[in-house]
């Protein structure tokens, strides 16, 4: 174990790689939320990480919902695009529950084509999400933690009701 | 076997083995960084080899939320100076497969990106994918 990500909620309960079911979301409304606590382990003396940030990806699991894995993040993705039917909804993430009130409506950030689609292509995580706070946009430094929020909000207009799956990725870099 | 090597300018060298690396025996920040010549990174059974005075190694992870990271790339940078305004960046295969060298030359063959003033500072990145191949690009927050 060089580095190792320890997710929890804020009740303190880890969060696993399994599959998490976000309940019912109608057409035109939003939910599926939730607080995501994170730092990172290391036994190598990694002071910080950096290039830390957020993309999503079709399901890598064993697929049960009622579509197909591509077309369910293909699905999300034109959700958050901007455009007249869909306005930058989607699967949302805001970084600013440091912040008085926590989790401002003006901190969500939608994961679109251009943007959280690839680990190439991520929602940066930024340094105002950290406690304490990092030195800049992209840095998590040893015992600092991230705290996030993420929602689905979905269009008045849906391509498809039903299950639908999808994965959230972190990356990151360090150097040894 | 994955590794980086540190070539220094007394012609003596630094191993990062990722055995040595992952056991704690071998560093690249907390190891030397003076009087660097070149460095050599291999991955993915693709090496490269990239000249400079500064230069930088990094790997990047990703990973389902809540699941072990997985290593994605790893990566070479050096840093553009004034003296490589005008050159062109280009990866050159050698006769050995895959074996590649970052060149900064006036004439280079094929693609290359031509470096401009405001990259002075910025970074020169050699990444290779867990598919071996590299890729060179210009990075503005490298090493940060």
């Amino acid at each position: 174990m060089a580095v190792n990500i320890i997710w929890q909620y804020e009740s303190g309960d880890y969060i696993s790689g399994e599959a998490q079911n976000l309940g019912t979301i109608p057409a035109g409304e939003e939910g599926g939320g939730f607080v995501m606590l994170g730092h990172y382990e290391t036994d190598v003396s990694i002071v910080k990480l950096t290039d830390v940030g957020f993309y999503i990806n079709p399901y890598d699991g064993i697929y049960e919902g009622d579509g197909d894995p591509v077309g369910d993040f293909a699905e999300l993705l034109a959700y958050g695009d901007t455009r007249a039917l869909y306005n930058d909804r989607g699967f949302l993430i805001n970084q600013r529950g440091y912040e008085i009130p926590a989790f401002p409506d003006a901190g969500w950030v939608s994961c679109t084509s251009e943007r959280g689609s690839n680990p190439d292509n991520v929602i940066e995580l930024l340094a105002a999400a950290c406690d304490p706070a990092a030195g800049a946009d992209g840095e998590l430094p040893l015992g600092s933690i991230m705290k996030i929020k993420t929602k689905i909000s979905l269009p008045s207009l849906v391509r498809r009701t039903g299950v639908h799956q999808f994965s959230m990725y972190l990356t990151f870099s360090y150097t040894s | 076997m994955s590794y980086w090597i540190k070539h220094f300018v007394d012609a003596r060298n630094e191993v990062g083995r990722d055995t040595d690396v992952m056991s704690g025996k071998a560093s690249w920040s907390r190891g030397r960084l003076e009087g660097i010549t070149s460095a050599t990174l291999s991955y993915a059974g693709t090496v490269v080899v990239v000249p400079g005075r500064e230069i930088w190694q990094k790997d990047q992870y990703g990973g389902v939320v809540g699941s072990t990271p997985q290593r994605l790339s790893r990566s070479l940078g050096t840093k553009i100076t004034q003296q490589d305004v005008g050159k062109k960046l280009y990866l050159h295969g050698t006769g050995r497969l895959e074996v590649y060298y970052l060149t900064m030359a006036d004439i280079v063959p094929g693609d290359f990106i031509a470096v401009q003033p405001d990259h002075v500072g910025q970074w020169a990145v050699v990444t290779i994918k867990q598919s071996g191949k590299p890729v060179v690009s210009i990075e503005e927050k490298y090493r940060v």
